[in-house]
């Protein structure tokens, strides 16, 4: 399988897993307490004025309140309080059933609201008649008997105590008796005329009220302070909790089921892992098989920086010497090689020490210095008596068409020295400034190289000037390249001032002990570039007899404080 | 329903009853005025506070209540009909809306309109907010609807701020509905010279009107008209002790109260009982504004609802206790 769709699928299936997780979490959370707790106290609530409202009832209905204001209040607490339960119940219990009970609930209190009201109407109106009746009767009687009406008085008085007996007994036969008084006196009255005639109505029309709402009101009474509602919110408790305690059985399935997925989960992420280490297997050999493949092109880099390095081996000698001197060498290459050079050669006559820097590093630098010794020995094996300038001219010549030739861009610095029988140095051609260590003065003189660099142009006749230095016995003459004098610490060149330092100090020391202590003195230098240095100390006085066949100018040596 | 328990209330109310069966007539009556059973209360009692509202909803609903803008045709403000200086209500028998159009009952007064169990004559709003979409939308008083109300509110700055200031979502509905109620539960009007008297001021009642308390409660008044509001706490039937409307004729839909509600017969004929609170401010008299003067209203009630013939004395008494029933006007609204 291609990664790509390796990694399509693993977020899928991480995707997928995230759902059912979410889902699991979301029907696992335990029943919301706080919402249980509101419900509860709602059901409870309903009650506590689901009672109160009865007992108002009943005291309103009994003469131990006189008003409804209470009761009314009540009501409208309880319609309030019924209200919230279907939020706060709902809020938890949301199943059809608990829905049902709650409908119930709302026609049961609607029911009872309206008993209530047919109630509060025909309570206050039975009260007053049952309050006037006996009053009227005893008005009307005395105003009968006053009229000599003293039967119907009679019936009258008989009709007042037959109501309150009713009111008092309520049952069938005090029932009969009302009605049949009131029959009685209804019938007498139609002889009669006048005001005794309209309050006789009245007494009737109370009477009636009595004989109507006594059964009536207590009917409203049953239905107003029945046990309906209280049933009907009983019924939703029950319903209620146990909704609730399934829901938190529920939860806790679920719960159950969260932890065996979670269980699942942990499995599938170790498999998963299995797996992306295999896939991790297959792409560390591909790692290896790529670090070999760089590691093959490194080599390849590496092994052009050995054949520089090898190339300017074999240039340099391996122990360089001159008669009757000491002579001390070192070619410390840099990483990247460049491109010191360095040569002593010996011809029946003279002997030439050589010295330069090639620009640039690595092969092509290396070629260079090839051709440099190459085209330097081609000339002197031709022209042994050759004086340094004219050495380099010739050289110059050589080097600069076959840098061309190379297609590269490159000079090179050089001073060519040669050596006479009779000990004079002639030289020329610039590279690095030369230091002589004269042992009589213990002075270390400076002598300046000048000249066209070579590689330029190729024509560099009258471009080189000869100068000529003389070593004393125990003199010691320095050769350098860039690398030593640039050598950095702290930021801090090792510059010439470092060497001259050293060369001071030469007096009496072979060649090699001066260049041990210069290598000394430079070791925690920084080196960016190849350093060489070449130490030669005079041994013997040189033969006065012999001379150049051609005679060069003198070099003047500017002496320099130590 | 503990049936026990309710047998041994049963008992004792029949004592109370037989003793004042037994008694003199208007020993009778006396008593029944001082209460002597285990009653709880009077049956009429002082005017509650004021409860604590939003001054800025108020301020508002009291705005909106003078609003003329708010009708169709932007003559008709809820205070035509409600003139707050005449006791919250317009004077006349029917209250003409929109375009002249006569409404079918007499206008309520809105002042204490808070403290009734229910609102308009057959109770079919039950709380304020919800009576209040009801003359807004009534083609016969300001024949309008919510959505042009909206508009209107909104789109003027003044009310969109006001709307702004005192509620968190602005102009909706809902908050027209709030601010208009809560400004009508400030409307009470306290102080009245029966008040002041419940309160313990012997004084604040002269003899008549004492007297006449005395009869309202003693001739059956408070069976009816009781608590804090004096009415307003029940339905009762128009006519319990003779037929009203056979006796008006004329009979109109309107005259069916409740059952126009409720579709049950019981319930025709029924009414709110209104509440008598500043009654001597609110002429004419009942849902018909038939009754002209309290002293006819009096007499209707007398006969048609007590079935007693009340002295002139009695009715003069009782009269002088309705007009103590009124309270200070000037300062219903103020606080809140
Ligand atoms: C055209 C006249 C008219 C206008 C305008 C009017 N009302 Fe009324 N109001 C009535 C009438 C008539 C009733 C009685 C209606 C009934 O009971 O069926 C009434 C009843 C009420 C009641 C019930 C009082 C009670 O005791 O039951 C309140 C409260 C009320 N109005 C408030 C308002 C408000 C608030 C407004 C403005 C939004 C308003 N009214 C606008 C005529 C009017
Ligand atoms: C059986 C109950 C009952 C009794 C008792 C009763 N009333 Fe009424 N009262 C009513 C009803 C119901 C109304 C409203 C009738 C209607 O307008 O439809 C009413 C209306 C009134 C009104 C008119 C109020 C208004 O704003 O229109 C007055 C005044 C009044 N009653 C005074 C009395 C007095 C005084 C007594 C005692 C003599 C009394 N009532 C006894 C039920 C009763």
């Amino acid at each position: 399988m291609s990664s790509a769709r390796w990694f399509t699928l693993i977020g899928a299936l991480f995707a997928l897993a995230c759902a059912v997780s979410g889902a699991l979490y979301f029907a696992s959370r335990s029943a919301d307490f706080g919402a249980h707790a509101l419900a509860v106290g709602g059901i409870g609530e309903v009650r506590h004025l689901d009672r109160l409202l009865s007992e108002q009832v009943l005291a309103a209905r009994f003469g131990l309140s006189n008003q409804y204001d209470p009761l009314t209040a009540t009501e409208l607490e309880l319609v309030r309080a019924e209200g919230e339960l279907h939020g706060s119940v709902g809020a938890v219990a949301t199943t059809p059933d608990v829905d049902r009970a709650l409908r119930a609930l709302d026609r049961a209190l609607a029911e009872r609201r309206s008993a209530l009201e047919h109630f509060k109407a025909e309570n206050s109106v039975l009260k007053n008649s049952l309050r006037y009746l006996p009053t009227a009767g005893e008005e009307v009687a005395a105003e009968l008997a006053a009229n000599g009406k003293a039967a119907l008085a009679r019936d009258v008085n008989v009709l007042v105590r037959a109501t309150l007996v009713y009111n008092l007994i309520g049952d069938q036969s005090t029932r009969d008796a009302h009605f049949a008084a009131t029959e009685r006196v209804r019938a007498e009255r139609a002889e009669l005329t006048g005001s005794a005639a309209s309050d006789i109505d009245l007494l009737l029309a109370h009477a009636r009220v009595i004989g109507e709402r006594l059964p009536s009101v207590d009917g409203w009474l049953k239905q107003a302070a029945n046990e309906d509602l209280s049933d009907r919110l009983a019924s939703l408790e029950n319903l209620y909790q146990t909704r609730f305690s399934e829901s938190a059985a529920r939860a806790n399935r679920y719960r159950q089921v969260l932890y065996a997925w979670s269980l699942l989960l942990v499995l599938a992420v170790a498999l998963a892992g299995l797996q992306l280490k295999k896939l991790y297997a297959g792409l560390e050999r591909r790692v290896a098989e790529r670090t070999v493949e760089l590691e093959r092109a490194r080599d390849a880099l590496w092994g052009e920086m050995q054949l520089a390095r090898r190339i300017q081996e074999a240039l340099v000698p391996r122990e360089p010497q001159l008669r009757g001197c000491d002579v001390a060498a070192s070619m410390r290459s840099a990483a990247q090689v460049g491109g010191d050079y360095y040569d002593v050669i010996h011809t029946k006559t003279h002997e030439w020490i050589l010295i330069g820097d090639v620009s640039g590093h690595g092969v092509p630098a290396g070629l260079v210095m090839m051709m440099c010794q190459t085209a330097v020995r081609t000339a002197l094996e031709r022209d042994p008596e050759l004086l340094p300038d004219r050495l380099l001219v010739l050289v110059n010549a050589v080097l600069t068409e076959n840098i061309r030739q190379l297609g590269e861009d490159k000079y090179m610095t050089i001073t060519a020295l040669r050596r006479d029988a009779s000990g004079s140095i002639w030289f020329a051609g610039a590279h690095q400034d030369l230091f002589v260590y004269r042992a009589d003065s213990g002075v270390v003189e400076t002598f300046e190289t000048a000249g066209l660099w070579l590689g330029l142009r190729p024509d560099a006749e009258g471009a080189f000037e000869l100068r000529e230095l003389k070593l004393g016995v125990r003199d010691v003459l320095v050769l350098h390249t860039d690398g030593v004098t640039e050598a950095m610490r702290d930021g801090a060149l090792f510059d010439t001032t470092g060497m001259r330092r050293i060369l001071a100090g030469a007096k009496d020391k072979t060649a090699g002990e001066v260049l041990d202590a210069l290598l000394h003195a430079l070791d925690g230098f920084d080196l960016d570039d190849d350093a060489t240095l070449v130490v030669i100390r005079q041994l013997e006085a040189a033969p006065k007899n012999t001379r150049p066949s051609t005679t060069p100018p003198p070099a003047t040596p500017r002496p320099t404080a130590p | 329903m503990k049936l026990e328990r309710l047998g041994v209330v049963a008992l004792a109310c029949t004592l109370a009853a037989c003793s004042e069966t037994k008694s003199s007539a208007p020993r009778a009556e006396q008593r029944a005025g001082a209460a002597p059973t285990a009653a709880s209360r009077e049956p009429l009692e002082a005017l509650p506070d004021v409860p604590p509202l939003d001054p800025k909803i108020v301020a508002l609903g009291r705005r909106l209540f003078h609003e003329r803008r708010l009708s169709a045709d932007g003559s008709i403000a809820c205070a035509n009909c409600h003139d707050l200086q005449r006791g919250g209500v317009d004077g006349q028998v029917r209250s003409t809306g929109v375009g002249g159009k006569q409404g079918a009952v007499n206008a309520p007064t809105v002042y204490n309109a808070a403290l009734n169990f229910v609102q308009f004559w057959d109770g079919r709003a039950a709380t304020l907010e919800e009576q209040i979409g009801f003359p807004v939308t009534n083609p016969a008083e300001m024949a309008t609807s919510f959505e042009h109300v909206l508009a209107f509110l909104k789109a003027d700055p003044g009310y969109a701020s006001a709307f702004a200031a005192a509620f968190p979502n602005g102009v909706t509905e809902a908050n027209a509905r709030r601010a208009l109620a809560d400004f009508e539960r400030t409307l009470l009007t306290r102080d009245s010279p029966f008040d002041r008297f419940l309160a313990g001021d012997e004084h604040a009642l002269a003899p008549e009107a004492r007297a006449g308390y005395e009869t309202f409660k003693s001739v059956g008044c408070v069976a009816c008209h009781q608590g804090r509001n004096v009415g307003g706490n029940m339905f009762q039937r128009f006519g319990v002790l003779g037929d009203y409307f056979k006796d008006r004729g004329n009979v109109t839909e309107a005259d069916y109260g409740r059952f126009n509600v409720t579709h049950n017969e019981a319930d025709r004929f029924v009414f709110r009982v209104p509440s008598l609170r500043n009654v001597a401010r609110t002429a004419p008299y009942f849902h018909d504004g038939s009754a002209a003067t309290l002293a006819q209203a009096v007499q209707v009630m007398a006969r048609y609802q007590l079935g007693r013939k009340l002295s002139d004395d009695q009715v003069r008494s009782i009269i002088a206790f309705l007009q103590s029933l009124s309270g200070e006007l000037a300062r219903a609204g103020e606080k809140g």
